[in-house]
């Protein structure tokens, strides 16, 4: 944005430089603590005055959470459990979105309110009594357990975001394509997925963050060890007398970074993807 | 906004083929109602699958629920039982004081954590647009915190928190001088606060990312109008910017206030809902009832009131943009 | 898809018939019918437990799992990693064992849960206590009472907690003065080592708005006379003079200067970090702190003097402690009966109590180990206080027990924290919330 007056502009601009050095410092201050501290040997963690740099810097905690302490079996349930929720996902709500978006059915308008609804529902609301039906079908401490209910709390804003994507593919294409004699299916798997790609990218971006950061029902559902997710893991680690930070920051670099790096790289989607649901349609 | 208002704008179902172009030279009725009715077929075909797991794993549990919740419910060693059906749980519930301290907290964290993460975020998105290098850079940072695993974020903040040995604690007593170890997570107004900051830092970042797009999105013209006129920046914000950020902002609102009511991942991590209950949320103090004392009737009655309150709220919110959507699209 | 409808279908066939058949199936015997034999083929277990320190820093835990093995040799122990807290542990126990889960075989547990988990079946039943009369006289019948819901005992006893008093013995010197036997002096003594600057507190405890504080008024409580419910936890007697002396004592002291009004803060770390950084001339906690006042990061090892409780002045007896400690149950769904039941079993007799008694600060549920003279005999003065204490059990009894605890430190928090107020109010509020909790209509 730039503005026609020279001087007014020089002023706003060094109010907006120190108001992103203010964001950017405390943005990063704490990402920085746990870098460092992820570093720092068991005593220099609890020093007091705090070591701003680590000075005795170490892999020793990387090595207690992923040797140890089993910090990669959680990874192993976390990626297993999301990226099958996340595939899912992506599969159900692409057919229901267009559905919604173009078949002539009755009741669709009803169908959209209802899943706006469900889909800002708490999570607590439905705990009970899914954990005691899957207590009954033995699904309890499995990674199905966790994968069913994860599609379906997802679906609902899944499937809103794919119908408001397809509704902006050109019609014309279709017609196209049944003209030529294709079969609906046919139709939306080669004719409509290339066009709504960015919708796919929107969906599976906010189904994998949210499963990947879910908390409640993997610590209700999962809490036996050898299922534990990241959080529920990262949560639970610690003994009486001492929370070993040192290893849960370790670990936490470990799980951040990959995803961080992915953001970086990615962002232009992201953001896009943040945004689309909300803003355009 | 278009995927929320055509949820508030078209509650009542469409005549069927109402938005489909008709097309030059259609074949005789006949024939055109038998490929709708095939296509509404293929379409019910593709949506069932969806709707049988949503039906499945929300709908019906939000039912039984509410069974359970006027019911006696014990675990055995099969399984569990339902015993009687009773409304003592509602009364249970009506008697506990932590029940109303609960949802006083929720209701009071949302509101306060939600408008300062509104104002910062709206503050930050304001500096992002006007930022011309670093611009990138800087939101690829912001959305770290919010990549970030909440259990992983409030883990780091009991770090810094931690009465001996917290980087904070030490800001606070060695370099602001403050007497005695500050317990900040051991007194309730401290603690309180000490849980909207480390909410506040993960999730502004989010407002900030849609209150961007939002203002990327104006009119530049508009501006130009204003800047002839001669409005100062600060008229120009409040005057041209804000009205029109509305509708964006209301989207970034909803969204806040609905996660912030189910607030859940940080008092249990950060504080356990202590000290005693002072940052116990409804969804902890849900959680606690019913699986730390196992006491699911009551439980069950916490979590329907709670489904209730969000549903409530959400209607009001859906109403209320209705009006608004209206207003604008009037003027 | 095809499964998630016949789940749905499976769940909904499940509870319907789940909620007809009632009660009917609540309240089996889950070892009906199950081996309790100790298996001969190579069988492992896991043992839930929290880490247990020796006297050399070294894991109690398998020390003991180890003499285990020797005296049971096709039984492999491996032990399982707990959450921090006992809240976190129990709520994970329990969404565990609930959910069927056969882990952990044998977990260490609280001693105020037999009731509880009983009551929700998350635990074995482990014989009827009298038809057991020779295993369960062999402990103080405390111990053995706390064990008991209903005719069947649902833990066997590892370890007993005790309350003390831990005071500055080079400060007491100093200043010539006595060791308290009475809470009068212990004032009066407090506020003469304040005053004359030795320590920025008399007295620490633990007031903040949780379990600790139950367990403070409880002793109290019974030190002025009173009781906070029967011994079966039917009746609720807290509504009495003895209880509102308590809770005017217990705010006099915050309102005297004795106790800084963070106690009501403070919960057993909180009162130990006070203590051992030479703060505090009192402390009232647990045995485990003599071991942590005499640490070597403690400002105040080697100063440190423990004793029995106080009473009041003209009533009753001194040395009375609420009792704490940790037991071992099973679960019911484990998949080795009869190994789980010998290991949890083995850990309350005489060969492991004397191993844990001889190389640990842990004090040993079993009489005859606790008053053995190599036990009582040793530098920890907590093993001799132990025997000359009497412990005071809290109305553990109830399966609400954890809403009756909490209907306790809500309303006595405000009261010390405040230094005063409403106290026959508070106490009047107490009583109610504790029979509405006994009935199972509080949450």
């Amino acid at each position: 944005m730039t503005r026609s007056r020279p001087r007014g502009r020089r002023r706003v601009f060094t109010l907006v430089n120190l108001g992103a050095l203010l964001l950017a410092l405390g943005t990063a201050a704490p990402l920085y603590w746990l870098v460092a501290n992820a570093l720092k040997p068991g005593a220099e963690i609890g020093r007091v005055p705090p070591t701003a740099w680590p000075e005795d810097a170490t892999l020793d905690n990387f090595e207690d959470a992923f040797v140890g302490a089993g910090f990669g079996t959680y990874i192993g349930n976390s990626l297993l459990i999301s990226l099958s929720a996340t595939v899912v996902v992506v599969g159900l709500s692409t057919f229901s979105g267009y559905a919604l978006a173009r078949l002539p059915m009755r009741g669709r308008g009803p169908i959209m309110v209802a899943l706006l609804m469900i889909s800002v529902y708490p999570a607590i609301a439905v705990l009970t009594p899914l954990y005691l039906a899957e207590r009954q079908l033995g699904l309890l401490n499995s990674h199905l357990g966790l994968i069913i209910p994860y599609v379906a709390f997802n679906l609902p804003f899944a499937i809103w975001i794919m119908r408001n994507y397809m509704l902006s593919v050109p019609r014309g294409l279709e017609d196209a394509a049944r003209v030529d004699g294709a079969t609906p299916t046919r139709t939306v798997l080669w004719i409509i997925l290339p066009q709504v790609r960015p919708g796919l990218f929107t969906v599976g971006v906010f189904t994998f963050t949210a499963t990947w950061t879910e908390f409640l029902m993997a610590l209700t559902i999962n809490s036996q060890d050898a299922y534990r997710t990241i959080p529920v893991g990262m949560a639970l680690f610690g003994t009486v007398y001492e929370v070993p930070y040192g290893t849960i920051f370790a670990a936490a670099v470990s799980v951040t970074a990959p995803i961080a790096i992915l953001v970086l790289v990615f962002r232009r989607f992201v953001v896009s993807g943040l945004t689309a649901g909300a803003v355009k349609g | 906004m278009r995927m929320l208002t055509e949820g508030a704008a078209v509650p009542a179902p469409r005549p069927p083929g109402d938005d489909r172009r008709p097309r030059a030279g259609a074949p005789v009725r006949d024939h055109r109602d038998a490929n709708e009715r095939r296509m509404a077929r293929v379409g019910w075909i593709y949506t069932m699958p969806s709707l049988v797991v949503i039906a499945a794993v929300t709908i019906f549990p939000i039912l039984f629920s509410v069974v359970l919740s006027f019911a006696r419910v014990r675990i055995t060693y099969e399984g569990f039982s339902v015993e009687a059906l009773t409304l003592r749980n509602y009364l249970a519930l009506l008697n506990s004081g932590d029940w109303y301290y609960a949802i006083a907290f929720t209701v009071g964290y949302t509101v306060v954590t939600v408008a300062v993460e509104l104002v910062l975020g709206t503050l930050a998105a304001l500096i992002l647009e006007r930022l011309a290098g670093a611009r990138g850079w800087l939101m690829a940072l912001l959305l770290i915190p919010w990549s970030m695993i909440t259990v992983v974020s409030a883990q780091l903040w009991s770090y810094m928190y931690n009465s001996s040995y917290g980087v904070i604690t030490w800001v606070l007593e060695a370099v602001l001088g403050l007497e005695s170890a500050p317990l900040i997570l051991g007194r309730p107004l401290p603690a309180i606060t000490a849980m909207m900051v480390a909410d506040i830092w993960k999730t502004t970042p989010f407002v900030a990312i849609i209150v961007l797009a939002g203002l990327v999105m104006l009119p530049r013209d508009v501006y130009e109008a204003a800047e002839v006129d001669g409005a100062s920046s600060w008229t120009m914000f409040w005057r041209v910017t804000l009205p029109q950020l509305r509708a964006t902002i209301a989207v970034a609102l909803l969204f806040r206030v609905l996660q912030a009511f189910g607030v859940f991942d940080l008092p249990f991590v950060l504080t356990g809902g202590g000290p005693g209950v002072a940052t116990q949320s409804l969804a902890v103090m849900g959680y606690k009832v019913l699986f730390q004392d196992l006491n699911i009737g009551p439980g069950a009655a916490i979590a329907t009131s709670t489904g209730l309150l969000v549903g409530g709220a959400c209607l009001l919110c859906l109403k209320a943009f209705r009006s608004q959507i209206g207003r604008e699209e009037l003027s | 898809m095809r499964l998630s409808r016949r789940t749905l279908l499976r769940a909904a066939a499940a509870m319907a018939a789940t909620s007809l058949a009632g009660c009917a199936t609540g309240g089996g015997d889950p070892l009906a019918g199950r081996s309790t034999a100790v298996p001969e083929e190579p069988v492992s277990i896991g043992w839930m437990a929290q880490r247990l320190a020796d006297n050399e820093g070294r894991d109690l835990r398998r020390t003991l799992a180890e003499a285990f093995q020797r005296r049971y040799p096709t039984i492999t122990v491996h032990l399982t990693e707990v959450p921090p807290t006992t809240d976190v542990r129990r709520t994970t126990l329990t969404t565990q064992i609930a959910s069927g889960s056969p882990q952990p075989d044998v977990y260490l547990g609280d001693c105020v849960w037999p009731a509880q988990f009983a009551h929700n079946s998350l635990a074995a039943p482990l014989g009827a206590v009298a038809e057991h009369r020779r295993f369960w006289d062999g402990f103080p019948e405390p111990v053995a009472e706390a064990v008991r819901y209903g005719r069947q005992a649902w833990a066997y006893p590892l370890y007993v907690d005790y309350a003390f008093l831990y005071y500055r013995a080079d400060l007491l010197d100093k200043h010539g003065l006595a060791v308290p036997r009475t809470w009068e002096e212990l004032v009066r003594t407090a506020l003469r080592l304040k005053e004359a600057g030795d320590v920025r507190y008399g007295f620490v405890w633990q007031a903040a708005s949780s379990e600790a504080l139950t367990c403070n008024v409880n002793e109290l409580l019974a030190d002025a006379g009173g009781a906070l419910m029967d011994a079966e936890a039917r009746r609720v007697l807290v509504r009495s003079d003895a209880a509102r002396h308590t809770l005017e004592f217990m705010a006099g002291l915050v309102a005297d200067g004795v106790s800084p009004a963070a106690v009501g803060t403070f919960a057993e770390e909180q009162a130990m970090t006070a203590f051992s950084s030479g703060q505090a001339a009192f402390l009232r906690n647990w045995s485990y702190a003599w071991g942590a006042a005499n640490a070597e990061r403690s400002a105040v090892r080697g100063k440190v003097g423990a004793t029995l409780r106080p009473a009041f002045d003209g009533v009753g007896r001194r040395g009375l402690a609420t009792m704490g400690g940790w037991h071992n149950f099973v679960n019911p769904h484990t998949e080795q009966l009869g190994a789980a039941l010998a290991f949890a079993r083995w850990m309350a007799e005489e060969e492991a109590q004397t191993l844990m008694a001889t190389t640990s600060p842990y004090t040993p549920a079993l009489s005859s180990v606790l008053s053995a003279p190599a036990v009582v005999g040793q530098d920890n003065p907590t093993f001799r206080l132990a025997s000359e204490a009497e412990l005071v059990l809290r109305p553990t009894r109830s399966p609400y027990y954890p809403q009756i605890s909490k209907a306790v430190y809500t309303n006595v928090n405000p009261i010390v924290v405040a230094g005063g107020g409403d106290v026959g109010g508070a106490v009047d509020a107490m009583a109610d919330e504790m029979t509405q909790a006994r009935d199972g209509a509080a949450l």
